[in-house]
């Protein structure tokens, strides 16, 4: 008997041992390298005004917003040679006005900075409407998580990819999500969404932007997802030229729900 | 081809001395007195001379001799020798059985080699023999011991670390080791995500690890051999031996089946985790435990034949509630067959089955699948033992093995939320014809040479079979049929090593190898995972092959109870595989795609320094080594340190017997940090900050060290009955290893980013109770 409650001491101990992996904040002597061009292009169908944002890298230990590029030529041109210069409207940004983006039509972006020039092409997938949000609750532990469920057709036969942001009471949440259809072709798409944080609580509203991306693009995503558990690596921009960052030509659809 | 072959089975005949006076021969089993169970590696010689002959793995010894009286010294490492005079006018059988030393200064040694002065004799380089008897006074974590973690105290053998039950030799990735229970491959040798290994240590009689050039007999695999066999069971009596320990206990029942003709064991490991999660409010809806169950059979049919059954079946099972359910394992089946043809042909027959598989099931509203993944193989092997002469003892035989991998298929249920795929399994035909000759050439010089012919073909499933382009693309799709072969790679595999003695205790060794693996495990994650996927050449993957080369100087001290051995090693390895950058994994039909093919190698040079007898046992072990590697496409199409890359890597093993029956001991680890890529800048994507990377494993996690501590106190050890205390102590002084450093943008500071360093153990005590019912 007295063996026995020895034991249950003994298995507190290590119970309690083993579960505390404990995180800190260290210093790390990472390298420093010349600053790159990071160029980011979203051209969404259904709207006229399109953003390109160009940024420069930094170094790791340097803090603060991120230095802009703002004095680069940008300019798009579509299948059907429909061409625009973009106007450059503050803090490395770069729009269009009055430039429509049709699904199916393929969109080659050139941007001209420091004397060097960047061309990417992507193409925009039809839309495939957001339906309805579903919240999917199940016990995690102690804990309730709230996932969101975007329910949609998907078109059979095509292969389409989706890239989503999250809202959580109009404040946008950290990460990067992702969805295909690989195993959902042609059918309900009922796959949720678990957020990094697990933030959504009861009486929360969830806003979801949805957009359908081509391959390259859902790709680059795929593989700057990959970096945080697979050895690390610049994602396959789709831009020639030898910058960071993507072009995106995509359709969007959005909904929102109040989570129960 | 074949020419080549009957060549070199004419050589390995005929190329010792045959000729002369008449002759006669000697042969048996040598086994130990009280259980009955056949020892490996006993030697039975001529008295004051260097004539002798070794018991094969099962036993068997036959021993070829001019007519004549001769007195035999029978003797095995652990058991009292034995003398005894025969008059050898005719062939003849002789059964021995020793006696186990009743001295406990022996027992003391950790690991040993078969002889005494083995490690100085034997032409073959890069072994290690573990007796996992011996491994009960070595501190481990939660107090299981485990013949996988203290085989990585070895020099040239590497841990992948905490959480990852993989390991690394001499260079080689974690899959290039094949590792063999009673001749069937286990695939996925770790439980509970890599924190124990498959093998109950109570199950076990003997492991032999080959980390240099492997006999020919052997193959399949680039760095290394680790060849498991189990315990036989108690052909005299039944006997019930256990442990019972904080994280698992354990149990093991063995007896005759008929009194010294058959004998059985039953051995059964269960942790118990999750009853402590149960016992938790937080956790009680979920699962983690782990099983497995060792069994084996063996009956004497005659003098002559012999027949095996042996099986492995082990689980891990993870569950969070209803949602999610995870559990994978291994199962290994063997029926064998020994014959003795005549006193000097020893045969060997071997069916095996093994499959590795693990399953995911999901079930969210509606939606309810399952995801699994299976690898199975049905294996045939046929091995000749000829003891030609004193000077020549010849192996050869034959393997075909059946691979059939399912990658990952999705059943649903319903039809609601997602499209099942079936998916054929891929099919694979491997097989080889080896043959291998242990030639004594002179009194001191020793040399093991053969060859291991091996074909590998592609079998067609009557789906799509892709090639890729440069970029991964799909360049062509072609149906093949059900079992259509598609193409068959074939390799040559010579091996070849040396010992010359140049003093009785002093000895030096060279030797040579070429290896072909074609069952590749590709991972580019940081640790090891059961869902990590096996792949089968095909036409796009080649098969991989490995060159190594090989010196040793092997000295022993003060009558062998010091022995030092320092080895080094080059090794170039052909068709190396690696994903691209952000490679798709998961469930990837066209994962072929996602693959790159390179070069590398790695060099090194180990040394160890044992001490073997005395109250003070122990070894230090030191690793100084280099691995890269070479891929097109990753790095620039430079060289870069593969992962497995340590420049440093020191073990030291103590035991100190204070009394008989109470031990300490304490084991202190050192290595370099893994090779990684860490960002050197930053970026901004979609409104979040992303890292900027320039070279691949440029830079180093911190270097790992920690001190283990262990008390072994016998208790009672009566004629009936034995029982004993281990109390162990991991990670002495509370080093926070790294287990992982992630990069982030900081909470507290918002526009700066830091580096965060995971720890996952310190100061973890455990404490195990075994006893033993005689």
């Amino acid at each position: 008997m007295k063996t026995l409650k020895w034991f249950g001491f003994f298995t507190l101990l290590i119970i309690s041992a083993s579960f505390i992996s404990c995180e800190k904040v260290i210093d790390v002597d990472l390298n420093s390298d010349d600053p790159k061009v990071v160029i980011e292009g979203t051209f969404t169908a259904g709207e006229t005004t399109h953003n390109v944002l160009i940024t420069r890298t930094m170094n790791f230990d340097e803090s603060g917003s991120y230095p802009t590029v703002d004095n680069a030529v940008v300019s798009v041109t579509d299948n059907l040679g429909n061409a625009q210069v973009l106007t450059f409207v503050g803090n490395g940004n770069y729009q269009t006005t009055g430039y429509p983006v049709i699904e199916g039509r393929t969109y080659t972006l050139t941007v001209v900075a420091d004397g060097k020039t960047y061309t990417a092409q992507s193409t925009a997938p039809g839309l495939v409407p957001l339906d309805n949000l579903f919240v999917l609750s199940f016990e995690f532990g102690a804990d309730t998580i709230n996932s969101i469920v975007p329910l949609r057709m998907d078109p059979a036969g095509v292969k389409n990819f989706y890239q989503f942001n999250l809202f959580e009471n109009g404040k946008r949440l950290e990460g990067i999500y992702l969805q295909n259809d690989a195993f959902t072709d042609g059918i309900q798409i009922q796959e949720p969404i678990f957020d990094n944080d697990g933030a959504y609580q009861s009486g929360d509203t969830a806003f979801v932007e949805m957009f359908i991306i081509d391959e390259p693009v859902y790709n680059y995503f795929f593989a700057l997802l990959q970096n945080q558990t697979a050895t690390p690596a610049n994602p396959t921009s789709n831009f020639s030229g030898g910058c960071l960052g993507y072009f995106s030509a995509r359709s969007k659809d959005t909904a929102s729900v109040i989570i129960p | 081809m074949t020419k080549l072959v009957t060549c070199l089975t004419l050589i390995l005949f005929f190329g010792g001395s045959l000729f002369g006076q008449e002759k006669a021969t000697l042969s048996g089993t040598i086994e130990e007195g009280k259980k009955g169970e056949e020892l490996i590696g006993a030697t039975i010689k001529i008295k004051d001379q260097n004539i002798g002959a070794q018991t094969n793995e099962y036993g068997f010894y036959s021993l070829t001799l001019p007519v004549g009286t001769y007195t035999f010294i029978i003797s095995s490492y652990g058991y009292e020798s034995l003398d005894t005079t025969i008059n050898l006018a005719t062939s003849q059988q002789l059964n021995i059985q020793l006696k186990e030393e009743g001295g406990t200064e022996l027992e003391e040694v950790v690991i040993t080699t078969e002889r005494q002065d083995g490690n100085v004799k034997d032409p073959v380089m890069g072994v290690e023999r573990l007796d996992p008897k011996e491994l009960s006074k070595i501190p481990v974590l939660f107090g299981e011991k485990d013949i996988i973690k203290t085989m990585q105290l070895l020099p040239g053998v590497k841990s992948a670390g905490e959480g990852n039950a993989g390991y690394y030799v001499r260079g080689g990735a974690a899959d290039q080791n094949l590792i063999l229970l009673d001749e069937a491959p286990v695939y996925n040798a770790s439980h509970l995500l890599g924190f124990f290994s498959t093998f109950n240590s109570d199950a076990i009689k003997d492991a032999v690890l080959y980390k240099g050039t492997q006999p020919a007999n052997f193959g399949g695999r680039l760095s290394s051999v680790l060849d498991i066999k189990m315990n036989e069971g108690n052909a005299k009596r039944y006997n019930v031996s256990g442990g019972l320990g904080l994280i698992s206990s354990k149990l093991n029942v063995e007896g005759p089946i008929v009194k010294d003709k058959g004998s059985f064991l039953v051995t059964g490991r269960r942790t118990y985790a999750d009853l402590f999660l149960k016992a938790s409010e937080k956790f009680k809806n979920n699962t983690l435990y782990f099983y497995d169950l060792n069994a084996k059979m063996n009956y004497r049919v005659g003098k002559k034949d012999r027949l095996f059954l042996s099986g492995y079946f082990g689980r891990d099972v993870l569950g969070v509630g209803q949602t999610f359910g995870f559990n994978w394992g291994n199962a290994t089946a063997t029926l064998r067959w020994n014959h003795i043809i005549n006193d000097k042909l020893f045969s060997n027959t071997s069916v095996i089955y093994s499959s590795y598989d693990y399953k995911i099931s999901i079930k969210g509203g509606d939606v309810k699948f399952d995801i699994t993944s299976l690898i199975r193989d049905w294996n045939v092997k046929q091995e000749f033992q000829y003891f030609a002469n004193t000077r020549n003892k010849i192996r050869f035989g034959f393997n075909v093995i059946n691979h059939d991998i399912t990658p990952g298929q999705v059943d649903a249920e319903t039809a609601v939320g997602i499209n099942a795929t079936k998916l054929s399994p891929t099919r694979s035909l491997e097989s080889a014809v080896f043959v291998t000759n242990d030639w004594n050439a002179m009194d001191n010089l020793t040399v093991s040479y053969g060859v291991r012919l091996s074909g590998f073909s592609v079998l067609g499933n009557g789906q799509e079979v892709y090639t890729y382009d440069a970029a991964g693309d799909v360049a062509s799709t072609t149906i093949y049929k059900k079992n259509e072969f598609l193409k068959t790679y074939w390799n040559v595999e010579p091996r070849i090593s040396a010992s010359y003695s140049y003093s009785k205790v002093a000895s030096i060794k060279a030797a040579y190898s070429r290896n072909a693996q074609n069952i590749h495990l590709v991972s580019n994650a940081t640790s090891s995972s059961p869902t990590d996927v096996w792949l089968a050449s095909s036409i796009n993957t080649k098969s991989e092959l490995a060159d190594q080369f090989s010196l040793g100087w092997f000295k022993n001290f003060k009558e062998n109870m010091y022995e030092v051995n320092v080895e080094t090693y080059y090794k170039s390895m052909m068709n190396q595989i690696d994903y691209r950058n952000g490679a798709n994994t998961q469930a990837n039909e066209l994962l072929e795609g996602e693959l790159l093919y390179g070069i590398g190698r790695a060099y090194g040079v180990e040394m160890i320094i044992k001490k073997k007898r005395g109250r003070f046992t122990g070894w230090v072990g030191y690793t100084l080594s280099r691995t890269e590697r070479k891929i097109d496409g990753i790095n620039n199409n430079n060289w870069y340190a593969a992962k497995q890359d340590r420049t440093h890597d020191i073990s030291i093993v103590t035991i100190y017997d204070i009394t008989p029956k109470l031990s300490v001991s304490a084991l202190f680890i050192y290595y370099t940090g893994n090779a990684v890529t860490f960002p050197s800048g930053k970026y901004t994507i979609n409104g979040e900050t992303q890292f900027l990377y320039t070279e691949r494993n440029g830079y180093r996690m911190p270097a790992y060290h920690r001190l283990d501590l262990g008390v072994t106190w016998i208790r009672k050890n009566t004629e009936k009955f034995e029982s004993s205390w281990n109390f162990s102590l991991y990670n002495a002084y509370g080093r926070e290893n790294a287990y992982s450093i992630t990069f982030r943008e900081s909470k507290t500071n918002p526009g700066t980013t830091e580096a965060v360093q995971t720890t996952l153990f310190r100061w973890i005590p455990a404490i195990t109770y075994n006893f033993k019912f005689k």
